[in-house]
């Protein structure tokens, strides 16, 4: 794009953007409603991954280790379980911390445990982190074939459940986005459509004149770039509003929003672009017919 | 220098609106096309601006087969013609200073050429004090003044023009063809397609006579040779 020519894009762009009000209006309306499905996505997206995270920390698996090994044989063995596959992590747990928690947990009534200080009823453990709850099974199995371990303890069934969940969840809203973000091109390709139609005139001069296609192409271009960017920019403020009175009013414990600060990137960065690509896509294909002779 | 060879046109009903055509103009010529209405004027017309190509034979500009040009190529091609059509075709929310620059805008000239060349224009063909009106604040005469400025702007080695004075009283129309034959003096090649009787009669310049489609007549110093 030759630097000279930049002033007059933009000053025909933004001339046909408001000549053509009715239709640029809807135009940014539907990129709107197609951005926040995005946005819906991207945040559903963020915080679930988040949650999962979360949850898969409090889905540890417990090994409880027998008595008769040694602590070097008991430290083998957490080597031994580091080395099986989808396992991210494994946390010593010994009987002695487990007695010290259970005191503090028993508060008032710790004097039950009084006397056994010596004779420690607990077993000395492992709690594993998994780098993929669908492999729980599977490592639960491997776990099984090794020698010395007395107990396992797992949250399988609900692991499985939620991940599916997640998944149908973030399927649903692809195809929602991807339907809504056709449909806004679309339309944005009709306004465009109209302002060339008044336009016509001028391109057929233009043409007469040795203008090539881009320069005949590029006020339209930013005429839908600019439908985008309104259309990102309306979308980015109200999705701010939205996500903080949201984030105020949910008091589930578990399930608490990632902060805005945090969040506010991807969905401004995914906004301008996808924004900006409706808006070019849209128009090249309105102005294509007009190129022609 | 233009030449056609065998030119043939026949669109996709099958009506055969060229047929034949043979001719060759040279550089800085001045040539009249005439002929009835329907002869296939404005179809010859729209070869020179590769609007349209022949079905049969060639026709070359300037080293250019028109039917073999890419359509990347086109704009660079146009860019050495000038051309003006009966219905002045000028941007009705520009000036005529705006509608000039314009077409210096599209091939890419910096503000500085802009600035010594548009007044230079405007001043040959009678235009300096209209520098600021709008299309709609001008007479016929003069909304063809500027679409000929704006043909002319670029340093054309072609002038083609379809009827520019068919909107034009006779006076007018003179005054437009005088203009017309001054450029065609500073070198330009010069095409008019007209229906000016007394005007082709007057200027003894070349004269080609297509009848349904086919040319019957191409004489130096020619007249109009039809009754209106
Ligand atoms: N796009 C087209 N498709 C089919 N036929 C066409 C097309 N354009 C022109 N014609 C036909 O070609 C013939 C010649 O038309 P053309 O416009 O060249 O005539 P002309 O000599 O310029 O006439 P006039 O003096 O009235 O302007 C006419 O019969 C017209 O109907
Ligand atoms: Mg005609």
């Amino acid at each position: 794009m030759r630097i000279n020519n930049f002033n007059y894009y933009i000053k025909q762009a933004s001339k046909s953007f408001r000549q053509n009000k009715l239709m640029s209006i809807a135009s940014v309306t539907t990129t709107f409603a197609a951005l926040f499905i995005l946005g819906i996505f991207i945040l559903l997206t963020l915080n679930v991954n988040h949650w999962a995270d979360d949850f898969s920390r409090s889905c540890q698996i417990q090994v409880f280790i027998s008595d008769e090994l040694s602590a070097e044989e008991y430290d083998a063995l957490g080597s031994e379980i580091l080395k099986l596959e989808s396992v991210e992590e494994i946390e010593k747990y010994t009987k002695t911390q487990i007695f010290e928690e259970m005191r503090i947990k028993l508060k008032e009534k710790a004097n039950i445990l009084d006397g056994l200080e010596n004779d420690n009823p607990f077993r000395n453990s492992y709690k594993i982190t998994l780098s993929d709850l669908n492999e729980t099974k599977t490592v639960i199995n491997a776990l099984e074939k090794l020698d010395g371990i007395e107990n396992i303890t797992d949250f399988q069934e609900s692991a499985t459940l939620i991940v599916k969940v997640v998944d149908s969840i973030k399927a649903a809203s692809l195809w929602l986005m991807a339907m809504l973000l056709i449909i806004s091109a679309f339309i944005v390709s009709n306004s465009v459509k109209i302002s060339v139609y008044a336009r016509r005139r001028e391109i057929s001069i233009m043409k007469y004149v040795g203008a090539t296609d881009w320069f005949i192409r590029w006020p339209f271009v930013i005429e839908g770039i600019i439908i985008g960017i309104y259309g990102a920019v309306i979308c980015f403020l109200v999705m701010w509003i939205a996500y903080f009175s949201i984030s105020k009013s949910i008091s589930i414990p578990m399930l608490t929003l990632l902060p805005f600060s945090s969040v506010w990137l991807p969905l401004a960065l995914s906004f301008v672009i996808v924004g900006v690509v409706i808006g070019s896509v849209g128009s090249i294909f309105s102005i294509r017919k007009h190129l022609k002779v | 220098m233009i030449i056609a060879r065998n030119v043939g046109k026949r669109y996709e009903e099958g009506n055969e609106v060229l047929k034949n055509v043979n001719f060759i103009i040279d550089k800085g010529e001045f040539v009249f096309l005439v002929g009835a209405s329907g002869a296939g004027k404005s179809t010859l017309i729209k070869m020179f601006l590769r609007e349209t190509v022949p079905s049969e034979g060639e026709f070359i500009m300037n080293n250019t087969n028109i039917a073999t040009l890419k359509h990347k190529d086109i704009p660079y091609f146009r860019r050495a013609l000038g051309v003006v059509f009966q219905d002045f075709r000028l941007l009705e929310d520009m000036t005529v200073y705006e509608n000039v620059e314009f077409a210096m805008t599209i091939v890419g000239a910096s503000k500085r050429l802009k600035r010594k060349k548009i007044p230079i224009i405007l001043n040959q063909v009678g235009l300096q004090s209209r520098a600021k009106a709008y299309p709609s604040q001008l007479s016929g005469g003069e909304k063809q003044r500027v679409a000929i400025a704006r043909a002319i702007i670029n340093n054309p080695s072609i002038l083609v023009a379809d009827e520019p004075t068919g909107n034009l009283d006779p006076e007018t129309a003179h005054e437009i063809m005088e203009l017309l034959n001054e450029i065609n003096k500073k070198g330009t090649t010069v095409i008019v397609a007209t229906h000016a009787k007394e005007i082709v009669d007057d200027m003894q310049k070349r004269v080609i006579a297509i009848e349904n489609g086919t040319i019957v007549r191409d004489e130096e110093k020619g007249v109009y040779g039809y009754e209106n």
